[in-house]
This record gives structure tokens, sequence and C-alpha cells, in this order.
């Protein structure tokens, strides 16, 4: 599955990374290209995911400080 | 002290002072929006200043500043071209002897995107906004995540008020901004294009604290900004103003490992001390439309940070 569309939340914390993700995702369907979403050093990426459920397959997330 | 319906300046019975001209097009001078806004501007050390106000409505800011807080000249612009025009007639009857002090940017002007907009604000010392921090609620974006929500959209909040662009700004437009996600994608917007134009410049913003102030304060910072609160102040929730945004967000995240951490601030008493979420707003709403609800405003001052 390939990236097509990146997503910029940084500076955001975990739940409003959340919110911005699942404000991408309205409409998107599975099986579709992931979005890239970029999350800021502060966030914890375990959480972002536990917390988007099913719709985590739908994005790659990548944290700042990886990059 | 505000310049408004003179609560302050008493007028002698033969010559009452000026009233300004508050068109519907206009946000109500009255509101305790501005009241706020102008605590904080008192407090905002603008003495000598430039100041540049985005969004400049009546134009009762910059007879506020120019005549009560000794900033040295005043630049305005508005969305609406109507506004800067009132804006300058404002002045002139509010506070003639300052009128040539002030110069409006003509036109529509969104945030400073004109190039006279910009050579302004390039001198500019302080740049002032009380921009809107709610999503249009016909933003078909913003519509198909509320319904995602099954938060429905109160009754009449589709009608726009002569001055809706005061009150919503067109969500989606400002999607490339993170904290679009909680509302504030227009101010994020202003305070990137301050940081690229006028680096030096302080800031000095009016914000209804619904999402609180801590991410508020988590915008400015994420934006290069050092936020201090220099005025607060709870007011009633206006009634024409729609709060299914506010809703649809706590609703995103509820029955997840972060609903505790995004909860709205809404109050049922004038103290602020009974703290209500958006969803409990909601629902004392649609028991009774004209129940009082009431939220902090609150004047933000930011320092930029040298990189
Ligand atoms: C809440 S009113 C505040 C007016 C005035 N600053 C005051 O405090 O009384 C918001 C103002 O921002 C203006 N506005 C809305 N969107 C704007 C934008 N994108 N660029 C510039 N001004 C905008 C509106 O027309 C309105 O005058």
């Amino acid at each position: 599955m390939h990236v097509t569309r990146n997503l910029d939340c940084s500076g955001l914390s975990n739940a409003s990374a959340v919110l911005r993700i699942k404000q991408a995702l309205v409409g998107s369907k599975d099986g579709e290209p992931r979005i890239g979403v970029l999350v800021g050093e502060n966030c914890d990426v375990e959480r972002i995911t536990g917390s988007l459920g099913s719709a985590a397959g739908r994005v790659r997330l990548m944290s700042a400080t990886r990059q | 002290m505000t310049i408004v319906a003179g609560t302050e300046t008493i007028p002698d019975q033969d010559n009452p002072a000026p009233k300004p001209e508050a068109p519907n097009y206009a946000f109500d001078p009255r509101d305790p929006w501005t009241q706020t806004f102008q605590k904080g501007l008192e407090r905002a050390e603008l003495q000598g200043k430039t100041v540049y106000e985005v969004g400049i409505g009546t134009g009762i800011n910059a007879a506020f500043v120019l005549r009560f807080c000794g900033a040295s000249a005043f630049y305005g612009s508005d969305l609406d071209p109507r506004l800067i025009e009132l804006a300058e007639r404002n002045l002139a009857s509010l506070s003639p002897e300052h009128a040539g002090q002030f110069q409006p940017v003509k036109g529509a002007v969104s945030l400073i995107d004109t190039d006279e907009a910009r050579a302004k604000i390039a001198k500019t010392d302080v740049v002032i906004a009380c921009l809107p921090q709610v999503g249009d609620p016909n933003d078909e974006r913003f519509s198909a995540f509320r319904e995602e929500q099954s938060v429905s959209l109160p009754e009449g909040a589709d009608e726009q008020a002569h001055d809706h662009i005061a009150h919503y700004y067109p969500w989606a437009m400002f999607d490339e901004y993170p904290f679009n996600a909680v509302g504030m994608g227009l101010n994020e917007a202003l305070l990137r294009r301050i940081r690229e134009h006028a680096p030096h410049a302080e800031v000095v913003m009016n914000f209804g604290a619904r999402i609180g102030t801590g991410l508020i304060f988590e915008m400015f910072r994420a934006n290069g900004f050092e936020p201090e609160k220099i005025a607060s102040q709870i007011v009633r929730q206006d009634a024409g103003t729609d709060i299914s945004f506010f809703v649809a967000l706590e609703g995103a995240l509820h029955g997840t490992d972060l609903e505790r951490e995004f909860k709205c601030y809404f109050f049922a008493d004038e103290d602020g001390k009974k703290r209500l979420s958006a969803h409990d707003a909601q629902r004392l709403l649609d028991q009774d439309p004209d129940v009082a609800l009431y939220h902090e405003v609150c004047v933000v001052r930011g320092r930029p940070v040298a990189e």
C-alpha cells in the first residue's frame, strides 16, 4: 500500500493529532492509499494508534524525531 | 476603561459622547468580547508602538488604542471591505484628533494577504486580532465530520447572519494548518504570516477559550511565540453561535484512551465554577435553547521566540 497524501500534525498533542487524523479520514475507505502523518516528537505514537482503532490501518505515522 | 457606549466617559448633557456607528454587518462593539479585548490592550504596553489590527470590525479598538493606550500609529484591514470604511468613519467621530494616525488598508483583505498589508505589517510592532475560531457550520468537510460523529446541526444554525464572517471561518480552506483541527486554523495562519513578514512583532489576540487555554498556548508555542494571558473574563455563550463544532470534537474521541485529554470548557455559571463539557452544554441547549451558558474569553500576548 503506498502513501499519497501527507498530513502535518506537528505541534499537536496526542488528542488533537487524533482529531486531525480522524477529520482527514472522513469519507475514506479501507483499501485506499494510506495517509502519511507527521506527528510531533512529544506525541506517543502507540497511544495515537490505539485511539484510531480500525482506522489506524489507513495511516502511516511518522514521528518528527525519527525523520 | 472602555470607549463603548459612554461607560467610562461621562457625557455632558449638551454634548453627549459620540457612539460608534454599528450596522448589522459589523461585530457589535458592545459585545463583552470587545470589553475583554480592551482590558488586554490596556495591559499590552502599546505606548509609542505601531499597531496593526487584522479584522478591524467597527474600528472601536483603533479608537481605543490611539486614545487610551498611547499607540503612535494604527494600521487596519478586514476581509469585509465595508468595515475598513466604517472604521475610518468611526475613528473620525470618536476620536477626531487621532484620525491622522490611522492608515487603513482598503479593500477585502484576508489576514495580511495583499502587498500593501504585508508592507505595513513589516513596519508593525504589535499585531492585534480577534478572528473567528469556529468552522462554518455550512462547510462541506466540517459537515461530513460532524455527521460522522452523529452530531446534528441545531435548527437555524445554517442560516447566515449579516455578521456571519465575524463568527465563523471557511474551515476546509485552512486545513493545511495543524491547529485547524480544533478551530484555530485561521488564527494559526495569521501567526505564521507574522513570523514570516514581521519576525520581531508581538501579537495580542483575543480568544474564546472553549477548547481550553492550554491548547491555545500550544498553538502559540508551535508557531514560535511565547504566550502569556493578560486578560480574562467569563462571558455568556453567544446565543446565535453554533457549538456543534465543539460537540463533534469531543465525540470524535469518545470511547478512546484520549477521551479525558480533550474536554471543552463551558460553564453553567457566570463565575466559571461549574464546568460543563460541550456535550453537557449541548444537552442543556437542546432542553432549553435560551439556557444561559458561559465560557472564558481571554487575551493572549505572544512574544516571538528567537530562532
Ligand atoms: C469577532 S470580529 C472582531 C472585530 C474587532 N476586531 C473587534 O474586536 O471588535 C472578527 C472580525 O474579523 C473579520 N474577519 C473574518 N475573517 C477574516 C479574515 N480571513 N481576514 C481578515 N479579517 C477577517 C470579520 O469581518 C470581523 O470584522
